[in-house]
């Protein structure tokens, strides 16, 4: 049975299935699109505040607080609460 | 029909063949002159402040369930004014003295209860913080009362002043609010803006916003299309959903709420308590059961229920604050979408396209303003101007810098 | 009332319990329900609204209607179904919800007003005039509503808490869940097996049934989370050969 389909856990890449409690949550993965200090205020608005807010999946990015301190981009559906998909986001940025 | 206990009397004399539905279930017409998108507390309160205050009654309210069955149906059922910054404070007034004379106004008994909050100090540094707010709130022409550890001990015997974790230093006292049966609220809204002519139409869920030349046109259906003159989207959590239809994008994360229930005992707790310390907040119904709950579950989500780490927050924090109350059996529990938004305040303004309006923001506090929600959107969209309490609460606050936040915790998604 | 020879108690344990302060006797493995009934006691509660005497409907955790409040002081449980409360040596229950006494219930008063009375009434009443709505209306529904009352005391019993893995958690301990614990476990799977009752077998416990080829009975399936008794001392049926594997859940 899949682990990720529990909805109290996220598997964390570096330390595997752990509970909800173990990490914080920060929002939608937008903090890794960040604009340019001068991209104007529209573009800030959009980035701190606007959200397409979707009831399905979306990209979001949590951190491993209590475990390694790592941040995750996790892909999990807010209507069902199922994690898809969990990656570092340091790797990402490769 | 008018309610009374005359009515009562005579109906139970005569068999009680006499009631009839509370509301009509019309057909929708193919066109109005103002559509409301969403039937819960909020948009029922915009139609019948639109039918008896600006006499307007081509209206449709547009509801994809059933009346009430969004979070007007499952809440705390707190009611009360002790907001502090300008903007939310004349709002949260005016909403309280709606809310005295409602009865009157709906004839339907919404069980407008003024028993008092009191929320609770455990610090010093909190108790000049709530001396402040006590200061803003009689500034406001509101009440507030600050009391000792044994004028709390006086009205609230349940609470444990053994526990050193959170001492109690005393408390703030609002004795204007208290609660409100919610299901009555709805109910009592829709069935006297049905008597007046507004439209409610239920399993009608809102698919499309036709917007033409920036103007919006009206909206296709479950039911087929309505043309509007007008449209007010009043859908909390689904705010995000039903304003992307027209293109728009809202600063709202929706976020689930638990709260809890438990089976009928006698009254043990006359008034509402809120536990900041703990996140924790508890009435008792007039039924008798203990209504409480806590913070949200701090993800975002759609599902209408949260998990089980919640659960044992809440639950621990009312073990601490009422140790009685482990022998109350928890009846039932549920979790509601709050639309949040980045300062915790809400939003009701016209949109950048002509002819829609919203109304949304509500996070976790929108049952105390369903009066002044409904008051306020109703004047906004007869008159085209935001009432006198709702001009700050702009959809654009965010980008020019005017935000409201009034827990103090910084205005950004995730925080409130 | 008793049915001679059958059921689940233990004839040779007598205990003595009270209810609503008359002393009463029945043996180990009844329920208050149960132990009540055979003393001829079957008017137990009044409803919620109307106070109408109310007794025994069902025989577990389904019973709407014979609730009452167990213990004293920090220990009071109020609205506890008496079908699935054990009775034990000192056990002291009472009525709910009556006044001045069960069988003499003034509120059933309210019967009689029960055409005026229909679902929702208090919505359509109770608003003039305004200020007696706090007053003397409110309080009464009040104190009218909820059936058992809370005791105001610290709760002072102790609960167990568990942060517990699985692969199958099996709720429902009578022969299904058994079965499926029994299959589940000898597949290589951790179970957990709940039940909500204080001894598992379900349906098993009233009668018998052929069960994967042998008698079917409550086998020891003890180990693991589930609890259960092995070696039944009631001896219903035979444990068949899989009661080995059931061993090693």
């Amino acid at each position: 049975m899949s682990p990720e389909r529990c909805p109290l856990r996220i598997t964390c890449p570096i330390c595997g299935s752990r509970d909800r409690r173990e990490f914080y949550y920060q929002g939608a993965a937008l903090a890794l699109d960040r604009p340019d200090p001068d991209a104007g205020a529209a573009a800030w608005d959009d980035y701190l505040h606007l959200r397409d807010n979707v009831a399905g999946e979306i990209e979001e990015l949590w951190s491993h607080d209590a475990g390694c301190g790592a941040w995750l981009k996790v892909v999990r559906n807010v209507a069902t609460h199922e994690v898809r998909d969990v990656t570092l986001v340091r790797e990402g940025r490769k | 029909m008018r309610f009374s206990g005359l009515k009562l009397l005579t109906e139970g004399l005569t068999g009680n063949k006499g009631w009839g539905p509370h509301w009509r279930d019309p057909e929708p017409k193919p066109e109005y002159d103002i559509v409301l998108v969403g039937g819960g507390g909020h948009g029922l309160a915009t139609a019948h402040y639109l039918a008896s205050v600006h006499g307007l009654t081509n209206v449709a309210v547009l509801e994809k369930g059933y009346l009430g069955g969004g979070n007007v149906g499952r809440n705390t059922t707190i009611v009360r004014a002790n907001y502090m910054l300008p903007g939310n404070s004349e709002f949260y007034s005016h909403s309280l003295k709606l809310w005295e004379g409602l009865e009157e106004d709906l004839n339907f008994n919404v069980m407008h209860s003024q028993r008092g909050i009191i929320n609770l100090v455990h610090s010093d540094g909190q108790r000049d913080a709530f001396v402040r707010r006590g200061n803003m709130m009689r500034g406001q022409g509101d009440d507030a009362e600050m009391l000792t550890p044994e004028g709390v001990r006086d009205m609230l015997p349940m609470i444990d002043f053994d526990q050193t974790r959170f001492p109690i230093f005393g408390g703030l006292y609002h004795k204007r609010g208290g609660t409100a049966r919610h299901d009555a609220v709805a109910w009592g809204f829709a069935r006297s803006a049905s008597d007046r002519g507004v439209d409610l139409i239920q399993n009608c869920e809102v698919t499309g916003i036709d917007v033409e030349g920036g103007a919006v046109r009206g909206v296709q259906t479950t039911r087929g299309p309505i043309r509007a003159k007008k449209v007010g989207l009043v859908a909390a959590g689904r705010s995000s959903q039903v304003a992307a239809m027209a293109g728009l994008r809202l600063p709202i994360e929706s976020h689930v709420l638990q709260a809890f229930v438990t089976e009928g005992v006698k009254p043990c707790l006359d008034h509402v308590v809120t536990y900041g310390m703990g996140h924790f907040y508890i009435s008792q119904s007039d039924k008798g059961g203990l209504v409480f709950g806590g913070d949200l579950d701090m993800y975002a989500s759609y599902a209408a229920r949260g998990n089980l780490p919640l659960v044992e927050h809440v639950a621990e924090a009312a073990m601490t604050l009422m140790p009685s109350l482990g022998k109350a059996r928890v009846l039932r529990s549920w979790g509601g979408i709050m639309d949040m938004t980045p300062d915790g305040s809400f939003i009701i303004d016209r949109t950048d396209i002509d002819g829609l309006f919203v109304n949304c923001g509500w996070c976790y506090g929108g049952f105390k303003a369903t009066p002044a929600s409904g008051h306020t959107f109703a004047h906004l969209l007869a008159t085209g101007q935001p009432h006198e309490t709702t001009v700050r609460h702009r959809l654009d606050r965010f980008r020019a810098g005017r935000v409201m936040d009034e827990e103090a915790t910084g205005s950004q998604h995730n925080l409130h | 009332m008793r049915v001679e020879g059958k059921g689940l108690i233990d004839r040779s344990q007598r205990i003595g319990f009270r209810f609503d302060g008359a002393d009463y006797r029945g043996f180990a493995g009844d329920t208050l329900a149960s132990a009540l009934l055979a003393n001829g006691v079957r008017h137990v509660a009044r409803s919620f609204k109307y106070h109408r005497p109310r007794g025994i409907l069902t025989a577990g955790s389904e019973e709407p209607n014979a609730l009452v409040t167990v213990g004293r002081g920090g220990e009071t449980d109020p609205n506890m179904r008496a079908t699935v409360q054990e009775i034990y040596d000192g056990l002291e229950a009472r009525s709910q919800n009556a006044w001045p006494s069960l069988g003499f219930d003034l509120l059933s008063v309210n019967d009689l007003a029960a055409p005026f009375l229909g679902a929702g009434f208090y919505y359509k009443t109770f608003m003039w005039p305004r200020a007696f709505w706090e007053k003397v209306y409110e309080p009464f529904i009040r104190r009218a509503a909820g059936l058992g009352a809370l005791s105001a005391e610290k709760d002072a019993d102790c609960y167990e808490k568990a942060y517990a893995f699985c692969d199958l958690l099996i709720v429902g301990a009578g022969p299904a869940g058994l079965m499926a614990a029994v299959r589940a476990g000898a597949a290589g799977a951790r179970v957990l097996l709940a039940d909500e009752d204080s001894l598992m077998g379900g349906r098993l416990n009233a009668e018998t049934y052929e069960v994967g080829g042998g008698c079917g009975g409550v086998v020891g399936v003890g180990g693991g989370g589930g609890g259960g008794r092995a070696g039944d001392p009631r001896g219903r049926g035979q444990p068949d050969g899989r009661a080995a594997e059931c061993r090693d859940l």
